[in-house]
């Protein structure tokens, strides 16, 4: 039984398959790919698949992974070989590597945030705003969250969870590259960040697209 | 590919994988090369839908034409349509995110009663004219298929073309068609005058129906050429018959989301309420090597984890045994679950218990549909409690610990003593269980019994009589549960409002046409469902256009009484349904098909030739 990690793109309409739907999309696209899964040996055999960071739903990424257990005999190359032409679309299989990294190393994430916004001048505005509510630490992110067994809505202060950003127009859009915490714990949703910058600028951009540029472990070592 | 304005919206919905699209072997096809751009729509959400195996079969069917791109449609769930329409959002289709207003063709299929109102809310959605008459050019045609169309007359004021019977060969016919009046630019009521010549095909407006003093209906005319009689399309060998290679994967979690495949059409049993088991006659079986191979197929461009044989009644096909072995061969590998709904408590095997519970145990499931013998022998339901105990023992020896039954009340002739023998022979099903020394120690039983209100329906021997009003049922319902002693036993029922509601629906005639479109304006969709279900809205509906339901649900109607689907014919004469319906009120039954040909008259439609035919022949020649 060997572990390999299995690299895919997740674009298009892809990005609106939630978590426990790309489970069970990936399960079957192995099987038709052909590849002998190794399965647990419980009451109720089922086969190992575990991603290191699942990606929130509506975000687009070129560089997303999922860890499964194969019966030894195939090579990575073989492996990643059988995915062509059977992945859903969105989701193909560039690479298939063994796991260096360790799931638990993760600590940021990288993204590119894409706002549109009426004109150039509200644009500008809103990245003027963001920039100096980052550099005065006064963004407050808001999770849901469960206390017991209550619904909650938890403020998280930004400040230590937003590593480098930064804030080009241009013209009518904002592009916004930011890396924030990731990982098992303090793991901040883009969508969090974005929504925290539109209630302390008090602006809505028409739109917003979020892509992810990729992990990190300490500092700016790439998660591999 | 989606819009900018649906993209928008979308992550404020629930369940956004229901109006993405984009799933694994969907069709993209290239719209300026096809000549019939064509809209399968289903009136549910897309999570009941995608279950559909009609869908899946004319959805490849229609695509493996080059000429043709079919897309498929669901209905929206109420949030997404209030974003929809207040975004100007028209009602598209998920393969190319295209607004289905501007296809050709605009296919629905009619699975149950109670979508009527979904297909109007489609169609207007969709910004199309509810009303046939209203839709004057060609495109887009709206045409409805499945089992409801047998008496679609309800809907005869919105759908352009209705196809009776199987879809795979009469489809392809009514394509050519469709493309060569297009291409020559004919107007659409001539397109629908040349539809009315093809057997297969029923083109509402091509009849005229006059009613009595006394509201039951007088005549139904055809008009011009239009034939007397609407025959059902019938394919006639299955096994050779187009089946889909590939199935649609969907990301999210849908209803029965496994490969399906088909094992026979038709069914020998003849139960006097089940409209199918007289809808699909005759009888006619797959190989065992096809299914074989078709399962395979879908499983490899899948991926499935459980293969699921479909059928009327899957213990009565002859070739099971040799199916299991080849199946079982390759899927228990693949650690694939093979199930088998509809089994019969009469010939369900032990054998059968073990190959199934080698790979993973689902639920049992028996249908005895009434407490007493009498009751059993009145509907037809050839099953003794003998039967239904005997496979309960089996089930339970074999480690099931929980078993599904079956029932219906408001059946005809029913009294007092049938509904409390339900509770009994429940209350024996448990007992079984006891009984059995090697059950689970410290695991209790559950048996879980569905309680459905009968609904006649056309095309059964059943469809004169009267249904039970809401609140006869209502009170069987409350006196069955009096009788069950035990939590052991936990009862399922239906809402008795909306068993009237598809009562109506079912047997209704055209002037149910303007209730249903009442109904909808005042806001009804998706009545199946039990939280967005309005039966006041449907009473005003009544009112307001002056029709009494209670006509159409509760009173019983006289053997000559012309019925409104009389100008249908699904094979059988209304001669054998007068004749089983006799035989019912004497509590006498009919044997099935296998054992003995009750001459039915469906062998016709496949030149006279009936696989039970034959082999009830050999039978009779072995006796002899």
């Amino acid at each position: 039984m060997q572990c390999v990690r299995v690299w895919f793109h997740k674009n298009g309409r892809a990005k609106y398959i939630s978590h426990l739907d790309l489970m069970r999309s990936m399960t079957r696209a192995v099987k038709r790919a052909g590849i002998p899964l190794w399965y647990t040996e419980g009451f109720n055999p089922h086969p190992y698949m575990t991603f290191p960071l699942p990606l929130s739903l509506g975000v687009e990424s070129d560089r997303e992974c999922m860890d499964i257990k194969v019966e030894d005999g195939m090579s990575l190359e073989e492996i990643k070989k059988s995915f062509e032409g059977k992945m859903p679309e969105g989701l193909d299989v560039f690479d298939v590597t063994q796991p260096f990294c360790d799931a638990k190393e993760i600590r940021s994430a990288a993204y590119r945030i894409t706002m549109k916004f009426p004109d150039k001048k509200t644009a500008e505005e809103y990245a003027e705003m963001s920039k100096n509510a980052i550099a005065g630490k006064c963004l407050v992110g808001r999770k849901k969250g469960k206390q017991g067994r209550r619904k909650v809505i938890k403020e998280i202060p930004l400040e230590d969870h937003i590593f480098e950003s930064d804030f080009k127009v241009d013209g009518d859009t904002l592009v916004c590259e930011v890396r924030l915490s990731a990982g098992n714990e303090n793991n901040i949703n883009p969508s969090v960040f974005a929504t925290a910058l539109n209630e302390h600028n008090g602006l809505l951009p028409e739109y917003v697209l979020f892509y992810k540029i990729g992990l990190y472990t300490q500092g700016t070592e790439i998660f591999c | 590919m989606l819009s900018p304005k649906v993209e928008n919206l979308i992550l404020s919905v629930q369940k956004p994988g229901r109006y993405t699209g984009g799933e694994l072997n969907s069709v993209i096809k290239d719209k300026d090369k096809v000549d019939i751009r064509y809209a399968f729509c289903f009136p549910d959400t897309y999570e009941i839908g995608m279950a559909h195996l009609g869908m899946k079969i004319l959805y490849s069917l229609i695509n493996a034409r080059e000429d043709a791109w079919c897309e498929r449609v669901f209905a929206p769930w109420v949030d997404m349509e209030e974003k929809m329409r207040e975004n100007g959002i028209p009602l598209y289709a998920l393969e190319s995110g295209d607004p289905i207003g501007d296809f050709d063709v605009i296919g629905f299929t009619l699975q149950y009663e109670l979508g009527y109102t979904n297909v109007l809310n489609m169609l207007s959605l969709a910004g199309i004219p509810v009303r046939s008459e209203d839709r004057t050019s060609l495109t887009p045609l709206v045409v409805a298929g499945g089992s409801c169309v047998c008496n679609g007359e309800p809907m005869a004021d919105f759908i352009d073309v209705m196809l009776p019977g199987e879809g795979e060969e009469i489809t392809n016919v009514f394509l050519d068609l469709f493309k060569q009046y297009k291409n020559e630019g004919k107007s659409k009521r001539e397109f629908l005058e040349a539809c009315s010549q093809i057997e297969g095909l029923y083109v509402p407006s091509m009849y005229d129906i006059t009613y009595k003093d006394d509201g039951t209906v007088e005549k139904i005319e055809p008009l011009g050429s239009a034939p007397e009689k609407v025959k059902k399309s019938v394919v006639r060998d299955i096994d050779k018959m187009f089946y889909p290679e590939k199935f649609v994967v969907p990301f999210i979690d849908v209803v029965h989301d496994r490969t399906t495949a088909e094992i026979f059409r038709g069914c020998i049993r003849g139960c006097r309420f089940c409209q199918a088991g007289f809808l699909y006659r005759p009888i006619r079986e797959k190989s065992a090597t096809t299914v074989d191979e078709q399962c395979r197929k879908i499983y490899e461009s899948s991926g499935y984890e459980e293969i699921s044989l479909c059928s009327l009644s899957t213990s009565d096909y002859t070739k099971l045994d040799e199916l299991l072995d080849k199946l079982l061969d390759w899927t228990i590998d693949e650690k694939i679950n093979i199930s088998l709904p509809s089994l019969r408590a009469d010939n369900f095997s032990k054998e059968l218990v073990e190959k199934l519970g080698r790979v993973r145990k689902s639920g049992l499931t028996f249908a005895a549909e009434a407490g007493t013998q009498r009751l059993r022998d009145v509907i037809n339901k050839n099953v003794t409690e003998q039967e239904v105990l005997e496979s309960a023992r089996k089930a339970f020896k074999s480690g099931w610990t929980s078993v599904k039954l079956y029932f219906m009340i408001g059946l005809p002739t029913e009294t007092d003593e049938d509904i409390a023998a339900i509770a009994e022979l429940s209350q024996k099903v448990v007992d079984e269980y006891y009984k059995n020394e090697d059950r689970p120690k410290g695991r209790g039983v559950s048996v879980n019994i569905s309680v459905a209100s009968f609904v006649p329906k056309p095309f059964t021997p059943f469809q004169w009589e009267r249904q039970d009003t809401m609140q006869e049922l209502k009170r069987k319902q409350e006196y069955l549960e009096s009788c069950i002693k035990t939590k052991k036993i936990a009862v399922g029922w239906n809402d008795t409002r909306i068993s009237f509601l598809e009562g109506v629906l079912a047997r209704g005639d055209r002037r149910l046409g303007k209730v249903i479109e009442t109904a909808w304006k005042k806001g009804c969709t998706f009545d199946s469902w039990d939280d967005r279900f309005d039966f006041d809205k449907w009473l005003e509906a009544f009112e307001e256009c002056g029709v009494d339901p209670a006509f159409y649900a509760n009173r019983k109607r006289e053997f000559n009484e012309v019925l409104p689907w009389d100008h249908m014919d699904y094979g059988i004469p209304k001669s054998f349904f007068r004749r089983e319906n006799e035989k019912a009120f004497r509590n006498e039954t009919t044997a099935h098909c296998r054992e003995k040909c009750n001459a039915c008259g469906a062998n016709k439609l496949c030149g006279g030739e009936c696989d039970a035919m034959r082999q009830s022949l050999v039978s009779q020649k072995r006796q002899s």
